[in-house]
């Protein structure tokens, strides 16, 4: 079952003194296709999971509306919705055993005892706490608390399933397991999901496609591909991943080829759409896509600061008054610049993505 | 002008969509408007009836439009000192029950010394006993016949009545409440804070006078606020203790009354000791609490500085030694006294008392339990979930709905009372004498401690919790009873400990509201004091403190039982 988000508003009223209104979710439409799993990404306060408590129903929206499938649930409240939400502090019962709490939403449902049992086993044998039923939560580790919170959600054959940060109350090696674990079942299960999560690599990892918001708003919506390489706003570009941002200007586009005015002399680029001469220009181009001290070059730089990261080195050059970030993966193979070495600069004409100003 | 039309709409709007969304939950809009319908019956009409009743003219005691009655009680000089009194009580007796409670609360939170656990069990005996039973032991011990004065000072008639044992009296019955408030303020009060000031270079008192009181300040300011309220509205204490030369608002209302036949004339009594009560309540409660630095969530973490130099540690302990004895003794005397044959001439053990008890009070004990028994569960329940809706629900009148049934926490008893008689008199509401009302006022009289204690353990429990359950399809009373009910057991058990002791124990608006019918144990034990009987009244209270004390037993099984919840592994 799709979702469909229409034109979707919310206001809240400020707690101070004055009651302003503030917008917390702007004009947000969006298609989710059936079985698709969609990360809404942003910095805190963007809007995302404001966004997700009215899909979840916890929220009314102030203006536009919410289908699932066919049918407005705008005004359902949420035990009435076809959802079902993983929480971001996992929201398990405290008071009940760790089959209780997975078997709760079937026990309000009236299924029978033994239909109960079963699936709460079956459903703890997919997420991989087969015989762990018989615990209470504060017997059970934080990925294993994650695991009852996905199982709790998934045991009642949602057709939409909704994810609030889930992963970040885990430390690291743990997260990367889980979302893959996530990944996999939501696969498994065919569910259309929402995942809300301020980690983008945690977005690019596990979502067939990202939603990036920013003030309320969605600013792009893409495959995790599109999203990386091909930003439409310099907030994008930004947020995802590192970034460098250079200045320039369009001498002559012929077909996909760029010629542009960039560190006081011509570089062409590939560019997709037609652009006018004299367009002024914010080149798009990530650390690890600078090459450093090889033929050919564009320009020569300064080594400013060299940062030691095992898998591999962050560098800042300066190149015509200006800072580059530059990361080369494999310090062993390549080598170490010291600080004030001069070095070359390249990039392969394919990987830089421009925006106009 | 448009945009304020928008708005208007707007808001218009939002309110048919919760409108629309109660009615999708039938059962949460009925349950709703049930709980406003009974707080207006059983709390807003007896004390628009009250306010009626004193604007009576003259002696007629019909309800009208005439500050008679005003004029009259402010032109009688005894009635003015009542007013006085009454006030001036109020002021000294919770200065002094602060200054108990905080010193023994901060000798258990913050000093190192011995029998902390035995401190505090006995700061929380006056609690579950009957208000005047310490009104009673000050009898039993400087009393005309009086164990010290009489027996030992070889005094007759020792000056006990009046202001003196008054707050002695008070003082140790109040001094239970500052110490359990300020002891919850002062393990909340971060140490880590106090360490940083000791590692800033901070001597001792500074620290003390610059951090930890600055931080207690507003806890401190609230525990005074309650004290004086329930020092206003004691009516046990000063109608044992007080004498016709000390009179006192709340006596005054009652002997007006019961003893003059004059309603209106009680009414306006009731009336000018409700503006200070409600005063002071609307200041604790929209003031000094806003003030408070104390966060509610975390654990208490110890500090490892000593935060009183050694000589110090001492005097407090002594200090709470002291308290500990006093309370003792007066507890202890009540013990001796209800088998003892006749006060202050013959000691010898009897068990009299306890056959003249059963004879004249079999059915008075009866009553009073299944008063108990019945207003328990029922008050329990309505403050959890009150609290539920206030903290957890969005609705149309939720302030007024927390406002209205945190009220009757400042409404002294005696205004209480008088107004449950003069509205639930005729048809249709014609309660009085009945079981309903005696419950009815107990129930709305003593919520506001349960609904309290549920809004502090619900800001606790993260809502996610219960929204999750809603997101599994549960409904509002699904919730309720599956998750937010066993989450708060805690508070839920207390509130129905207080609801029941309270139920035991009251007696300023019971004694209104008790028949041949249905009568109370207090108003027995209060009627034995009152005709000189001692040992009857010592008695009758004991029975009465052995059956809170097996009831708490009881219900403590009951909410572990019926919650299931597992308290040995407690989250």
């Amino acid at each position: 079952m799709g979702v469909v988000l229409k034109n979707l508003r919310k206001e809240f009223e400020s707690p101070d003194e004055n009651r302003r209104k503030v917008v917390a979710v702007d004009d947000v439409s969006l298609k989710i296709k059936e079985g698709e799993l969609v990360t809404l990404l942003g910095p805190s306060g963007c809007g995302k999971t404001t966004a997700l408590r009215m899909i979840s129903g916890f929220e009314i929206p102030t203006a536009g509306k919410i289908f699932f499938g066919d049918l407005d649930v705008t005004n359902l409240p949420p035990d009435r919705r076809d959802s079902a939400m993983v929480f971001q502090n996992y929201a398990i019962f405290p008071h009940l055993t760790v089959q209780d709490n997975v078997g709760f939403g079937l026990t309000v449902r009236k299924l029978s005892k033994p239909e109960i049992a079963q699936r709460v086993d079956a459903i703890l044998d997919l997420v991989g706490l087969a015989g762990l039923g018989k615990r209470m939560p504060d017997q059970l580790s934080g990925g294993q608390q994650q695991r009852v919170a996905l199982a709790r959600a998934i045991v009642n054959e949602p057709r939409v399933l909704l994810f609030d940060e889930p992963l970040s109350n885990l430390d690291a090696k743990l997260r990367e397991q889980m979302r893959s674990e996530i990944r996999r079942i939501q696969q498994h299960l065919g569910i259309t999901a929402v995942y809300v999560t301020h980690d983008q690599a945690e977005a690019m990892a596990i979502s067939d496609r990202v939603v990036i918001m920013n003030e309320g708003r969605i600013e792009q919506e893409g495959t995790p591909m599109e999203i990386y390489n091909r930003p439409t706003s310099a907030f994008v570009a930004d947020f995802i991943g590192k970034v460098n941002f250079i200045d320039a200007e369009v001498v002559k586009c012929v077909g996909n080829a760029v010629d542009l005015e960039m560190w006081g002399q011509v570089i062409t680029v590939e560019h997709t759409e037609p652009l006018n001469q004299g367009t002024k220009v914010q080149v798009v181009l990530r650390p690890e896509a600078v090459h450093l001290g090889g033929e050919p070059s564009y320009a020569t730089g300064v080594i400013s600061s060299v940062v030691y990261l095992g898998s591999m080195v962050e560098y800042t050059v300066l190149v015509q008054g200006t800072s580059i970030q530059a990361e080369v993966s494999s310090p062993i193979e390549h080598g170490i610049y010291n600080e004030g070495d001069q070095v070359s600069v390249y990039f392969s004409p394919k990987v830089p993505h421009l925006l106009v100003k | 002008m448009s945009t304020i039309l928008l708005e208007t709409k707007q808001r218009g709007r939002r309110v048919y969509l919760e409108l629309q969304r109660l009615a999708k939950e039938p059962w949460l809009a009925l349950s709703i408007l049930a709980i406003f319908t009974l707080l207006a019956l059983f709390i807003v009409l007896p004390l628009v009836k009250v306010f009626q009743m004193s604007l009576a003219s003259g002696e007629s005691s019909v309800a009208g439009g005439s500050v008679a009655m005003y004029k009259e009680v402010f032109q009688s000089w005894y009635m003015r000192k009542a007013l006085v009194n009454s006030l001036v009580t109020g002021v000294l007796s919770a200065l002094l029950a602060v200054l108990v409670g905080f010193i023994m609360a901060y000798t258990v939170t913050r000093v190192n010394v011995p029998f902390k656990k035995f401190f505090n069990l006995v700061s929380i005996v006056p609690v579950i006993s009957p208000p005047f039973v310490s009104a009673l032991s000050i009898l039993l011990l400087f009393g005309n016949n009086g164990f010290v004065t009489y027996n030992l000072l070889g005094i007759r008639n020792f000056p006990i009545y009046g202001l003196r044992g008054l707050l002695i009296a008070q003082t140790i019955t109040f001094f239970p409440v500052a110490y359990l408030s300020m002891k919850g303020v002062l393990e909340a009060i971060n140490p880590a804070l106090e360490d940083a000031a000791f590692d800033l270079g901070a001597s001792r008192w500074r620290v003390f006078g610059k951090i930890t009181l600055p931080l207690a300040a507003p806890g401190i300011a609230s525990a005074l606020l309650v004290i004086f309220i329930e020092s206003l509205a004691d009516f046990g204490n000063p109608l044992v203790l007080a004498g016709s030369n000390y009179p006192t608002l709340a006596v005054q209302a009652y002997l007006e009354i019961t003893g003059m036949y004059n309603l209106a004339g009680g009414a306006a009594l009731a009336v000018i000791l409700l503006i200070p009560s409600v005063s002071a309540f609307i200041l604790q409660k929209y003031w000094v609490s806003k003030k408070s630095y104390v966060t509610v969530s975390g654990k208490p973490t110890r500090s490892t500085v000593k935060s009183v130099s050694g000589a110090m540690q001492w005097i407090l302990f002594a200090f709470c030694v002291v308290v500990s004895i006093v309370v003792l003794v007066f507890y202890g005397i009540i013990f001796v006294g209800a088998f003892s044959r006749a006060w202050g001439f013959d000691y010898s053990f009897t068990l009299r008392n306890f056959s003249y008890v059963w004879d004249v009070g079999y059915k008075t004990i009866v009553d009073t339990v299944t008063v108990a028994l019945v207003s328990t569960p029922i008050s329990g329940i309505l403050g959890m979930f009150i609290a539920f809706l206030v903290v957890r629900r969005n609705f149309i009148g939720k302030g007024l709905m927390e406002f209205t049934s945190m009220l009757s926490f400042a409404l002294p008893g005696t205004v209480v009372g008088i107004g449950y008689i003069l509205a639930f008199n005729t048809k249709p509401l014609l309660l009085t004498g009945t079981l309903t009302i005696l419950v009815a006022n107990f129930v709305f009289r003593y919520v506001p401690v349960g609904i309290q204690n549920g809004i502090a353990a619900l800001h606790q429990i993260d809502p996610g919790i219960e929204e999750a359950a809603t997101d599994l399809g549960a409904s509002s009373q699904t919730v309720f009873r599956r998750i937010t009910l066993p989450l708060i057991s805690p508070a839920f058990f207390s509130g129905l400990v207080f609801a029941f002791v309270r139920a035991m124990t009251a007696i300023s608006a019971a004694i209104f509201l008790v028949s041949a019918d249905w009568n109370l144990m207090t108003v027995q034990i209060l009627a034995q004091v009152s005709s000189g009987r001692l040992g009857a009244a010592a008695a009758f209270s004991l029975i009465l403190v052995g059956i809170i004390l097996v009831a708490i037993f009881i219900i403590r099984i009951l909410v572990d039982r019926l919650l299931g919840v597992k308290f040995e592994t407690r989250f």
